[in-house]
């Protein structure tokens, strides 16, 4: 039963979060506290989760039946709760940093972005918990409503137009898609809960899995899927804050944990149906990566080249989920270095995104020129930047690495050699976007007037960034635990 | 004593239905001031409200044994469904008039309520009628006071006369047709009775075909289905509350529902199912596609709302065209999502005065509750999950698909992704802009206004979370197609 | 003896009456002048009450529909002349343009 409340918990907490902080704005103090507080609590809650999952205990909690044989409902499984906890605990981080963001930059509305990031946050954890399509579909489309508002936060004529693009692209894509899907999967399978094994095993003939993995990966337009990526650059001109929610902590996460949901909980071992179009769409979005890192390194703004620098990442968690369509133990190969991905994007992601906010808010800079020598008059921050440009290119002993090694691995075992060229490409790709900007702001002169504000960075600004650069080594003692934890959802089921 | 009443009451519930509004439109006409008209107006639709859902309560779940009614009348499961929503749904209305009863000038309100009360008693007895030209009488009634109630909006705005002229030729035409096509179908059928109906054998089915198609047409001009609707935006586009409500919600409801009532007997005919079945099935989708693009493109509220309704009116034709009970189910669904749309959606927007959708902008701090109304029929019309419009969307897609009716959920899905633009659109301004200083002295109307209002929001939602008991009543009404024996 | 052939009247006069029906709507609806519209309202409406006759309708059904036509063009007349006092007009052309003209003026606020 307290396994039920935690859930309920960790779901509601954000609502009631997000409610406090528009009801009680100021004093900025108290407002800060609550947006903190509730994130740890939302923490904790995962984290017990997480360990009540570890133990073999179950929980699902139906919110409503709106359709007679489909409930909204909510119910924990490794995955999901191992998500939950990566993104609430670096939420927490996030919302340290938030505070510190709209303190120093003086952004307006404050206590509406926060709130905002709150139900984003939510959101994402009930896309993590969903128990069937249809609570995944009504998740991720309230994560899109509560994401449409950090776009369009500034409301001027750069981020009218943006938020527009957003909310077009990921509603557009997921009714016009995923819906059709969904109703065709219920239209066979009767049923669309997640199981093991996948609800359509069995069930499907060659042509309609084809035609279901292509419509379920271009409906999830969250995973930055070309041609379904607008969203995520058109999303680059939010505050900071904003941006690590969009980018790290939730609406890109939630399109990976989505994509490896439906290839684990709905196809299973139909998988092995849907060749031609999981190879397709492997061919898609690898070159995708490889066209997302060079864009990323044609851009001068740091917000637009990390947005496509993690649209590259995304789409590796992608690649990762769709060699599940290979036999043998590779198929759980790749699923797990889907999984790893979205853990190390998080961790990566956010950090990035967060040390370029530090710089905003107590520089004033944003273009990646600007940056030469800032490591030296901020060393925490670009130290934090540099560990995670290291884990984002995939370099030991780094959390990307891990699930770069397991991908390539995965592909080359397997014999889809291609697949891994391509990874490896992008990889390289990423470094070259990412490695000199490292490098050359830990190393050139120091400007002498670097700092807008007298004091430097504050410490709610510093130290999210290297707590987050941290947990990029974490998965150096945890992969192999987290191998263990994952192994339920494809041990029964893998092909 | 009292129980003998109130048991004679409920045996004549249909007859009460049709009697009590058209009492109440004389009793304006006699009540003086406006507002007392208001009142005793909201009384009246309130008492046939209540008498409405009791007696499609009993009827639905077989409780209340109903009486042999008379030659006139002949109840059947979706006719006492619908006479219930209509009756409730002409509550709520007459109820949300009163902010803006002045509109149109103080004098012309009681004249305005009693024309609404006449559309109501138009439709159910269209919904309630024993025999076919009994029908065409009702919807008549119906339709004319519609014109009318147009027409009295004339001392504010000549356009409503214009509005009131298309009214009347295009559902001028579309009675003779119905005439013509009843002329017909009575013939082929030997009867015309809606009794007998339902049994009869068809001997002439080409005859009979051509006569069903008729009606329906003839009922489709004034429900304003798509491309028979060109009435619709110049009667609404630039009208009061009282007329959004009165023929955009309640009018084109009850021709909605008097269509899927005719169609429901038609269809039972095994020898011209079919091709009844193409004809609803083309119409509706034709209805989807133009009342979706219509939609988005529209630069007006109320225009957007209606053409919206003619999007949602083509999703109702679709589900009758599949001819199951499954189908009729769904239809009433979505004739609820209809009806709940509208009101929630017209409702908000009278309650500021709003008429382009620029006015929106900003909207959500002038009137809260009001944009909230707009924002849960605006999700509904979407498709969103946890609506009712999600519900109906879902039962027609799931009875369409078990009959092989891809296309049909093609088209549902084009009318969803149409809906996000012009809703998404509706709730951008609402909640993202600010407001435009022309239009920030507006509003300012009476509050119990959006009382109404907000019943409808919330069923809106409230039937997306619970469906239950409303899935329930909707299908024991469709399996009571040829009527509830006494 | 010869007995004269019994011929039906009843086809011929109900496809004259839809005829009528046709004529009547199609002017209705294409005709640009209200009053135009109102005739053509006024043929349509009598060709299908005489569909009616010559199908053997009831009395019932004959008078309900002569008094739905009677009721509509008392309506339409009124309409015709309330519209002569507001636009100076009763061609739907010239009608149209002036709400068109209102409209654009709606927009501009």
């Amino acid at each position: 039963m307290t396994v039920e409340i935690a859930l309920f918990c960790v779901l509601g907490a954000p609502l009631v979060q997000a409610a406090l902080i528009l009801l009680l704005p100021k004093p900025p103090g108290l407002r800060d506290l609550i947006h903190i507080g509730f994130s740890l609590f939302a923490a904790g809650c995962a984290i017990y989760l997480a360990n009540a999952v570890a133990h073999g205990e179950t929980a699902r909690i139906v919110l409503a039946r709106p359709l007679p044989n489909v409930d909204l409902a909510f119910a924990i499984d490794p995955l999901g709760a191992m998500m939950a906890v990566v993104l609430t605990g670096l939420g927490v981080l996030h919302a340290v940093h938030a505070a510190g963001v709209v303190r120093a930059k003086q952004e307006k509305a404050p206590a509406r972005l926060l709130a905002f990031i709150a139900l984003s946050m939510c959101g994402v954890t009930a896309v993590a918990f969903s128990a069937n399509l249809f609570s995944f579909f009504v998740a991720y489309q309230a994560l899109t409503l509560a994401a449409f508002p950090l776009v369009a936060h500034r409301g001027d004529e750069e981020a009218r137009p943006a938020a527009r693009a957003f909310l077009a692209t990921l509603l557009a894509s997921s009714i016009g898609f995923f819906l059709p899907a969904m109703i065709w999967t219920y239209a066979i399978a009767g049923a669309l809960d997640f199981q093991a094994g996948g609800v359509l095993a069995g069930r499907v003939d060659a042509f309609t899995a084809n035609v279901l993995l292509v419509l379920y990966v271009l409906g999830i337009a969250m995973a930055a899927i070309p041609p379904m990526h607008r969203w995520l650059p058109a999303s680059s001109n939010g505050p900071f804050p904003a941006l690590v929610a969009i980018q790290a902590l939730a609406v890109l996460p939630a399109g990976g944990i989505g994509i490896l949901k439906v290839v684990t909980f709905v196809f299973g071992t139909a998988m092995e149906q849907a060749v031609i179009a999981a190879q397709a769409l492997i061919v898609l979005v690898g070159l995708g990566m490889i066209a997302a890192a060079l864009i990323a390194l044609s851009k001068e703004d740091i917000r637009e080249r990390l947005a496509y620098s993690v649209m590259a990442q995304s789409l590796a968690v992608v690649m990762g989920a769709l060699l599940a369509v290979l036999p043998g133990e590779y198929a759980a190969a790749g699923l797990f270095a889907a999984a790893l991905q979205i853990v190390a994007l998080a961790c990566a992601a956010s950090t990035l995104v967060m040390a370029a906010g530090t710089t905003a808010a107590i520089t004033g800079r944003t273009k990646v020129s600007d940056y030469a020598g800032l490591g030296r008059v901020m060393p925490w921050t670009f130290a934090g930047f540099a560990i995670a440009s290291a884990s984002m290119i995939g370099l030991p002993p780094f959390a990307g690495a891990w699930a770069k090694l397991w991908l390539i691995t995965a592909a080359a075992g397997s014999g889809l050699v291609w697949a891994a060229g391509l990874a490896s490409v992008a990889a390289i790709l990423t470094f070259t976007h990412l490695g000199p900007l490292a490098a050359n702001a830990l190393a050139a002169r120091a400007p002498t007037d670097a700092f807008k504000r007298p004091d430097g960075a504050s410490i709610l600004l510093a130290a999210p960034v290297i707590l987050a650069a941290a947990a990029t080594l974490s998965l150096l003692v945890l992969a192999n635990p987290l191998a263990e934890f994952l192994s339920p959802i494809w041990a029964r089921g893998a092909p | 004593m009292s129980a003998a009443y109130i048991d004679l009451a409920r045996a004549h519930a249909p007859l009460l239905l049709i009697v009590m509004p058209l009492i109440g439109a004389a009793l304006m006409l006699v009540s003086g001031p406006a507002r007392l008209s208001w009142f005793v107006a909201g009384l009246v639709a309130s008492a046939g409200a209540f008498v409405a859902v009791d007696f499609a309560l009993g009827a639905l779940t077989g409780a209340q044994p109903v009486a042999a009614v008379g030659v006139m009348l002949h109840v059947d499961g979706i006719g006492a469904f619908a006479a219930a929503l209509l009756a409730v749904v002409a509550a709520l209305t007459i109820w949300g008039a009163g902010a803006t009863l002045k509109d149109s000038g103080g004098a012309a309100a009681p004249l305005a309520l009693a024309l609404m009360l006449c559309v109501t008693a138009g439709w159910t007895g269209a919904l309630l009628a024993g025999d076919l030209g009994s029908i065409i009488a009702a919807v008549e009634t119906a339709w004319l006071a519609g014109v009318g109630l147009v027409a009295v909006n004339a001392s504010r705005d000549r356009a409503a006369l214009n509005g009131a002229l298309r009214m009347l030729s295009l559902g001028g035409v579309g009675f003779a047709l119905m005439l013509l096509g009843a002329a017909l179908f009575a013939r082929a059928a030997g009867t015309s009775s809606m009794e007998s109906l339902a049994l009869a054998r068809i001997e002439a089915p080409g005859l009979a075909s051509a006569g069903a198609a008729l009606m329906i047409l003839g009922l489709a001009v004034k429900a304003g289905v798509a491309p028979l609707h060109a009435w619709g935006a110049a009667a609404l586009g630039r009208s009061t509350s009282m007329v959004t409500f009165g023929v955009g919600a309640l009018g084109m409801l009850g021709a909605l529902a008097a269509m899927s009532r005719v169609a429901g007997y038609v269809m039972a005919a095994p020898e011209i199912g079919e091709g009844i079945q193409a004809a609803l099935a083309g119409l509706g989708g034709v209805s989807v596609v133009v009342g979706s693009v219509q939609a988005v493109g529209a630069r007006n509220l109320l225009r957007l709302t209606a053409y919206a309704g003619v999007s949602q009116a083509g999703c109702v034709l679709l589900s009758l065209a599949l001819g199951s009970p499954a189908g009729f189910a769904a239809a009433l669904v979505q004739l609820v999502a209809f009806a709940a749309a509208a009101l929630a959606l017209y409702g908000g927007a009278s309650a500021g005065r709003v008429q382009t959708v620029a006015m929106l902008d900003g909207y959500a701090q002038r009137a809260p509750l009001a944009s909230t109304a707009i924002t849960a029929g605006a999700l509904s019309l979407m498709g969103a999950p946890l609506t009712i419009g999600f519900l109906g969307r879902w039962r027609l897609v799931e009875a369409g698909v078990g009959a092989g009716w891809w296309w049909a959920a093609g088209l549902i899905i084009i009318a969803s992704l149409a809906g996000v633009f012009y809703g998404g659109r509706l709730i951008e301004r609402m909640y993202f802009r600010r407001a435009n200083s022309a239009y920030a002295g507006e509003g300012g109307v009476w509050r119990v206004a959006l009382g109404p209002v907000l019943v409808a929001a919330i069923a809106t939602i409230a039937w997306g979370l619970a469906p239950g008991g409303l899935l329930r009543a909707a299908t024991s009404a469709s399996l009571m197609l040829g009527g509830i024996s006494p | 003896m010869i007995t004269p052939t019994v011929v039906s009247l009843e086809p011929v006069l109900a496809a004259g009456a839809i005829a009528l029906v046709i004529i009547g709507a199609l002017a209705a609806l294409l005709l640009g002048n209200a009053i135009k519209r109102l005739a053509g309202l006024l043929i349509a409406g009598f060709g299908a009450i005489a569909a009616l006759a010559a199908l053997g309708a009831s009395d019932g059904a004959l008078i309900i529909g002569v008094a739905v036509l009677f009721a509509q063009t008392a309506i339409g007349v009124a309409l015709v002349v309330r519209l002569q006092e507001a636009y100076g007009a009763v061609d739907a052309s010239d009608i149209d343009a002036a709400d068109a003209d209102s409209d654009v003026q709606d927009r501009a606020l």
